[in-house]
């Protein structure tokens, strides 16, 4: 009787607490209320409509009005694992998330390394400024530089071919160079942004540390490998599983820039041929299910890679 | 020993130097091309050379284009969408940085879940075109705002700059009597000056590069923004016959995707120098942290 009085006791208490908490920041409640109404309309209202996906969709009928499509519901993901657009477009993603992830990945670890080096801090500070620079320039304009660097006629590239008394060559439709093209501009735009977060770990490495190697007589590189490589570790294992987390996301929007239809066989990704089925065929019940087939195995990816990020390092990723 | 070291720094300082300069080519390239004539260009032997330097490339953008309209709509959509953006998220980033707030962690949640699930491509477009958002005039343009609000990650980010305000202080302004808004408006923003200009500066370029949800959801053209414009130049790279006042045996197609791409990349080059260092600020602080 006395355990069940001090329950309500701790019950009221909590509510009191919790009353007195709201009173306190009825304000903020208040401005909350269109933060709040965006969120429901514009992420979660859009998650109802994933059911688009398990209907034949009228627009007049709206999305809850319309008919179940064939097959109990699955008409559509039928289709589409037997479609081999999809199957070539769920390929081309995994191949070019893991091409980015063997290079495009270790690239800034390997130029934060070196940046690190750099004992001048007014050189270190132009080189930053310089290499951080093409982050911000969006995917549209570099895909018209590329445009033009590649050009057949009076492009850079093409030019130098014919010094060395080579034929001109169109690169940008040759499905063999595509990769090399993505990749390569993947580089330049965000290899000098993505070593912000190695540079910032090891700006807070201990700097006794090496002055105690050098003192025990070890060299530039062996510091890097005892020392600063094993401090920024934790970053590393974090950036390697969020991008493994993102592995269907191979970058709608630098393919889509930078494709063309001849070079669909090997660049087609699921984003691209999801909006390709899904708004300039209108087919959106199969865009749909595309969506929401990428979207659950995304999240699942996502979670396990927080999940395995926090067991790591102790934090998860927006603890 | 010192010898050995200097050689390293001379060959690692060259090797940065140069990948700088990888880094800046592509852009002064586009100069060079922007500035050239259409015989610069196609007798150019090794790089384009503005031999004959001319403003053709860019007139032919602001008549034939008209790049003028889509610069304006470029400065409306990132200036009324920025401000958006910011008043949403220093209310949701003040809310989640209050400890003792209830239902905190609930809204923790609530915004936590949408950065990793979300209904895909159509259900949205199906959203943004069923409230009406999607016209074929001005109203369009706010189809490239309102549904672009908020960004968890950036709310998150700006969170986490809240959270850095020393608790005691705000307790003392409690003390005095503060309401919560007079705390979050008078106190707890002014203190994360840094953290404001970088979330202001992660939308700004959001909002000025985004050519995508423009080119689903702005059908007219007359109020298509820089970006969109830029992506049809480079799409249809034809040069058209030019009239009106512009000399067609001077400008060409590459020229004109060329000066297009200088001029929406001028307020990028023109900010970057002063805010870089909020940037850079921002990610230290922000989501991912080892």
């Amino acid at each position: 009787m006395l355990i069940e009085g001090d329950k309500l006791l701790l019950n009221l208490k909590k509510y009191k607490k919790t009353g007195r908490g709201i009173r306190k920041y009825w304000q903020i409640y208040i401005l909350l209320i269109p933060v709040v109404v965006w969120f429901i309309t514009f992420c979660y209202y859009p998650m109802y409509g994933v059911i688009i996906a398990f209907k034949d969709y009228y627009p007049k009928l709206g999305i809850f009005g319309s008919p179940w499509a064939g097959n109990g519901g699955w008409q559509h993901f039928i289709w589409l694992f037997h479609t081999t657009g999809f199957t070539r477009a769920l390929k081309n993603t995994i191949i070019i998330s893991a091409l980015k992830l063997l290079i495009c990945f270790p690239f800034p670890i390997m130029l934060s390394l070196f940046l690190n080096e750099i004992v001048n801090a007014k050189l270190k500070k132009s080189i930053q400024t310089a290499i951080y620079l093409p982050y911000f320039i969006s995917w549209v304009v570099i895909s018209g530089i590329v445009y033009n660097i590649l050009a057949v006629n009076g492009g850079i590239l093409n030019n130098i071919r014919l010094m060395m008394g080579l034929d001109r060559v169109s690169y940008i439709t040759q499905s063999e160079n595509f990769y090399v093209i993505l990749l390569l501009s993947e580089i330049w735009k965000n290899a000098g942004w993505g070593t912000v977060i190695y540079i910032a770990g090891m700006s807070g490495i201990d700097p006794t540390l090496y002055e105690a190697a050098e003192i025990d007589g070890a060299g530039r590189f062996k510091r890097m490998r005892h020392i600063t490589v094993p401090c920024i570790s934790p970053i590393i294992i974090t950036m390697f599983l969020l991008q493994v987390g993102n592995i269907l996301n191979a970058g709608f929007d630098s393919i889509f820039n930078l494709y063309n239809a001849s070079v669909y066989d090997v660049a087609d990704i699921l984003d691209t041929y999801a909006y390709r089925i899904g708004i300039a065929q209108g087919e959106v019940e199969k865009a749909s299910a595309l969506g929401l087939f990428k979207a659950i195995i995304n999240f699942a990816l996502l979670i396990s890679s927080n999940f395995i990020v926090k067991r790591v390092t102790g934090q998860g990723l927006y603890d | 020993m010192k010898n050995k070291i200097s050689a390293f720094n001379i060959i690692n300082g060259v090797i940065l130097v140069l990948f700088g300069l990888i880094c800046l080519f592509p852009l002064v390239y586009e100069l060079m091309i922007a500035f050239s004539s259409k015989t610069d260009y196609y007798q150019s032997n090794f790089i384009v050379w503005p031999a004959h330097f001319t403003l053709e490339n860019f007139r032919y953008i602001f008549l034939q284009n008209n790049i003028g309209r889509s610069f304006a709509v470029s400065v409306f959509v990132t200036v009324v969408g920025v401000t958006l953006n910011m008043l949403l998220t220093i209310i949701g980033a003040y809310a989640l940085s209050r400890e003792d707030m209830p239902f905190k962690k609930a809204f923790f949640l609530f915004v936590l879940f949408t950065m990793f699930f979300g209904g895909g491509l159509i259900p949205f477009y199906i959203t943004v075109r069923n409230l009406g958002l999607m016209q074929n005039n001005a109203v369009s343009v706010f189809s490239v705002i309102i549904p672009f609000g908020i960004s968890g990650f950036n709310m998150i980010i700006l969170r986490n700059f809240f959270r850095a305000v020393p608790d005691d202080m705000i307790e003392a302004c409690i003390i005095d009597g503060a309401s919560q808004l007079r705390i979050m408006l008078g106190f707890v923003v002014p203190l994360s000056k840094a953290g404001i200009a970088t979330v202001t500066l992660f939308y700004a370029v959001e909002r000025w590069n985004d050519w995508y949800w423009p080119m689903l959801f702005i059908t007219n053209s007359d109020y298509a923004p820089l970006s969109l414009a830029l992506r049809n130049i480079l799409s249809s790279n034809t040069a058209l016959d030019a009239g009106g006042g512009v000399d067609s045996t001077i400008t060409y197609a590459e020229g004109q995707s060329a000066a297009t791409i200088l001029l929406s990349i001028l307020p990028i080059l023109f900010a970057y120098p002063f805010v870089q260092k909020y940037f850079v600020r921002g990610v230290m602080l922000g989501g991912i942290k080892g």
